[in-house]
């Protein structure tokens, strides 16, 4: 047989079945059947028996197209066709597809997002029961909510449909340079909200409890409580720097409330040596690198020993030796950089990623859009990280995008993409662990988009009460907080506990009072810090600025607070 | 060799002597739109010479990038009109990347070549001469060459500096004059200007193609006028060589600065002001 005469043969198979799914819920998956009336067609005996039939008659690549229909009482009924080519998958209105593997005899189903198609980890098991096939999901589906139903509604039209369809498919298949799709003969756009959003990954409840015993990535008790004291010192940190502030100690501070399970969580899964670039809210990923309490007093201070030479505002971190490059004000600007740094990562085989955080209200810079692009074309082993905490500012995400969110972009770039609970350490932490192999294994970018939400205000700038509810910060505050549910984790295992958190609250608090007097004590730098760094050797035109800023501050010393700084 | 070959062998000596070398930008691949980067793709292979998608904000923050992560990028602009998506990347990243880390960061390796300058048929957007803008920023060094033979052994500098540079290529002179080129490596200083004239009456200032219409000016005003000028090469507008056009202005005693690009706010006057300050002050004499 043709492939033609082989397509044409599932089509008229396929707009003549009648079967209905049913779907039951039993503990965490959902059961699905398909049922199919043997005695009406020969097609029913050909699925009935697809486990017998040979592999030629299903080859790999075909596929169970599914048509939606919404009736009028708002239930979804779907057409299943099966064809024999893959690559249609344009706008047919379709919702989901499905890839059926001869090797696994399995079904992996495929949902539309966007203008690209995105996988949800549904995956079925054909197993065949008297005459019926059934198709038995495995994995847990991404929303449960959808009950489909399977009926012959439609199949006329389905059949006009698959007709047109399959004389272009034949012999005239797009040959714009740059498409993958095939023709189609309806005029449809595609509706963003006709595909379910994409869903949020986790791993533990909001209680803490893991929901499966596999994806606890079972990290020993010494590991899980330094990430428990690294999320409780920046949040201790965080409450005495912002205090500071308020008493005029420093200049501006940014706390990074709520935010702990995704700066802990995901350096926890890195290599000590993978290149991070940050936007400003991940201190907490600085911290569980190293980063010691007097180099983050030191730089907010802007003193003698602020690595930044007191030249940026506070919280604008950097350090060579733990691999996190300095922090810049632009926002969005790391992240076509990191593309570019993780380029030099894979020419060099270091087998090292480079790891890009960014805020969901950075990601509409074009920056991002550049570094998205540049990174899929170019093969860059890099991890874009968005936290999506809900504000930029005080603008909420329903001002900032459209879509669905900013996992919804990868696909379109050709970028696997993860959203992902970031309240939820072990979930951020299995992510980030996965993307790494992914990225190293297979030199390509990753998403990861971690839903979380900024408890805090924006900076010390900014109150936010002027744009959202005391009630909308409490509820995150007490019921999906990322620290207290990693402690009833912990907890759970019998490795925390009321006494432990006393003593460890006593006596972090008190390291960072102390590393702040200590930071205090200390000088600004010399002024004469001005003018070095602006190139690798000052040229003659600053060292000629410099000999005027000094003649001029000797002429007017009064008028400066030279005590405070060192010597020039 | 004429110009645009004098890039190409620049490049190529640079690709030859850093492994880590790349360049990329819109349509290097197959050669680039002035041909400079013809045949590198082929000897070096598509992971260092290549294109980028059509991004100038991202080919600058990429370029950072490389350098950050310790690789020479050498990054290409198709044309300078169109180098202002990635003024933000330019000026407030690759300019401040040292600064603001207190030298624990920087992107010295990145180069940034661009096209700049009027042509004749290049209308309002294939004619710019934006180096004013970029003159304006600490951090910077910005390079614009007059020939064949200068174009290759400043390219070369900016290459090698530990500082990012952006080298404008006057593209009027890609292919109209042909010089002796050495094939080899060779580089010639940034930050120094070339006195290619001497003379006693007036100081002529220009860089790029202005230099070849200043030395037309030179033998006419010689000719016509029995003016004697001495003629001057900026090459390097940042940071520039105040010192070599003080000194002839102290001797000339006038000065005259030509530049093809907008006169309001135009580097000619930064070198105006400038030298008179240095010539009050008696800085350099
Ligand atoms: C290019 C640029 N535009 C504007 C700002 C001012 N700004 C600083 S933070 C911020 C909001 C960023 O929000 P988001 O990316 O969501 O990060 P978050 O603060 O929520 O962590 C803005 C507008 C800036 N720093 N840079
Ligand atoms: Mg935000």
């Amino acid at each position: 047989m043709n492939r033609r005469a082989l397509f044409y043969s599932f089509l008229v198979i396929s707009v003549s079945v009648f079967a209905y799914f049913a779907f039951s819920k039993v503990s965490d998956t959902i059961v699905t059947e398909i049922l199919i009336n043997s005695s009406k067609e020969n097609v029913y005996a050909f699925l009935s028996n697809l486990e017998n039939i040979p592999k030629i008659s299903l080859p790999a690549k075909s596929v169970f197209i599914t048509k939606d229909v919404v009736d009028d009482e708002n239930v979804r009924h779907v057409n299943v066709i099966i064809v024999e080519n893959l690559k249609f998958v344009g706008n047919l209105n379709l919702t989901s597809y499905f890839i059926f593997d001869e090797e696994n005899y399995t079904i992996r189903s495929y949902s539309h997002i966007l203008n690209g198609f995105l996988e949800i980890t549904n995956l079925w098991k054909i197993t065949n029961e008297g005459n019926k096939v059934k198709f038995k999901e495995i994995y847990q589906v991404a929303s449960p909510k959808i009950l489909i139903s399977f009926v012959k509604r439609e199949a006329k039209e389905l059949h006009q449909h698959m007709v047109r369809y399959s004389s272009s498919l034949g012999d005239e298949k797009p040959q714009f340079p740059g498409s993958r799709s095939e023709y189609t003969y309806k005029l449809q756009f595609l509706m963003p909200d006709q595909y379910e959003g994409i869903p949020v990954y986790r791993v533990m409840t909001r209680k803490g409890e893991v929901l499966d015993s596999a994806d606890d990535p079972n990290l020993d008790k010494e590991t899980t409580q330094k990430m428990y004291k690294d999320m409780t010192l920046l949040n201790t940190m965080d409450r005495i720097l912002y205090e500071s502030q308020r008493q005029g100690r420093i200049s501006f501070y940014m706390t990074n409330y709520g935010e702990e399970g995704t700066h802990i969580g995901s350096a926890a899964a890195l290599d000590p040596k993978d290149l991070v670039f940050g936007q400003y809210r991940e201190a907490g990923v600085l911290m569980h690198r190293g980063y010691t309490l007097d180099e983050f007093m030191n730089q907010c201070l802007g003193n003698v020993d602020d690595a930044n030479k007191a030249r940026q505002m506070p919280v604008h971190y950097g350090s060579d030796k733990l691999r996190f490059v300095t922090i810049s004000s632009p926002l969005a600007t790391q992240i076509p950089q990191a593309a570019g740094a993780a380029y030099a990562f894979k020419r060099a085989q270091n087998n090292l990623v480079v790891m890009c955080y960014f805020g969901e209200g950075a990601a509409s810079e074009g920056d991002a859009h550049s570094a998205f692009n540049f990174a899929a074309t170019l093969n860059c082993p890099v991890i874009f990280f968005c936290r999506n905490n809900g504000y930029a500012i005080s603008t909420p995400t329903s001002d900032q995008y459209r879509g669905d969110g900013i996992a919804a972009r990868g696909p379109g770039y050709g970028i696997p993409t993860l959203r992902v609970d970031g309240n939820d350490v072990w979930a951020v932490y299995n992510a980030v662990r996965e993307a790494r192999n992914l990225a190293i294994s297979q030199n390509r970018p990753c998403l990861i988009e971690a839903m979380t939400y900024r408890i805090g205000h924006h900076s010390t700038s900014d109150d936010s009460q002027a744009y959202r509810s005391v009630d909308e910060v409490h509820f995150w505050h007490s019921e999906d907080h990322p620290i207290q549910r990693l402690r009833w984790y912990m907890e759970r295992k019998n490795w925390w506990n009321d006494e432990t958190e006393k003593e460890w609250m006593q006596s972090s608090r008190k390291q960072v009072l102390e590393a702040l007097s200590r930071a205090e004590k200390k000088k600004k730098p010399s002024p004469s810090q001005m003018f070095t760094d602006v190139y690798a050797e000052v040229p003659p035109h600053l060292k000629k600025q410099f000999e005027e800023v000094k003649k001029h501050i000797g002429n007017y010393s009064k008028e400066y607070p030279l005590d405070k700084f060192e010597k020039f | 060799m004429n110009l645009f070959e004098s890039i190409t062998s620049a490049l190529d000596c640079a690709l030859k002597r850093d492994p880590s070398a790349c360049v990329f930008g819109e349509d290097v691949g197959f050669g680039g739109v002035f041909r400079c980067t013809v045949g590198l793709q082929e000897k070096y292979g598509a992971d260092r010479v290549f294109n980028t998608p059509l991004s100038e904000q991202g080919i600058a923050g990429f370029a950072i990038g490389l350098a950050v992560a310790g690789a020479t990028p050498i990054a290409e602009m198709q044309f300078a009109d169109y180098i202002f998506p990635a003024f933000d990347q330019i000026v407030n990243e690759a300019a401040k990347f040292r600064y603001r880390s207190g030298n624990l960061f920087d992107c010295g390796k990145l180069t940034i070549r661009a096209p700049c300058g009027a042509v004749g048929h290049g209308a309002l957007y294939h004619s710019q001469s934006p180096e004013a803008y970029f003159a304006h920023t600490p951090g910077l060094k910005v390079v614009i060459p007059r020939g064949p033979f200068n174009a290759k052994g400043l390219l070369t500098a900016c290459i090698n500096d530990p500082n990012p540079c952006i080298f404008f290529e006057p593209k009027i002179l890609y292919r109209s004059a042909i010089e002796e080129v050495p094939v080899g490596d060779y580089s010639l200083p940034l930050s120094q200007a070339e006195v290619l004239v001497e003379g006693s009456d007036i100081t002529l200032v220009g860089w790029g193609t202005q230099v070849h219409v200043l030395r037309e000016v030179v033998k006419l005003a010689q000719e016509k006028l029995k003016v004697n000028c001495e003629l001057i090469d900026l090459r390097t507008i940042l940071p520039w060589d105040e010192e070599t056009i003080a000194k002839s202005v102290a001797k000339t005693g006038r000065l005259l600065i030509a530049h093809e690009a907008p006169l309001t706010g135009g580097f000619g006057a930064e070198i105006a002001a400038s030298i008179q300050v240095s010539l009050i002050t008696r800085a350099y004499y």
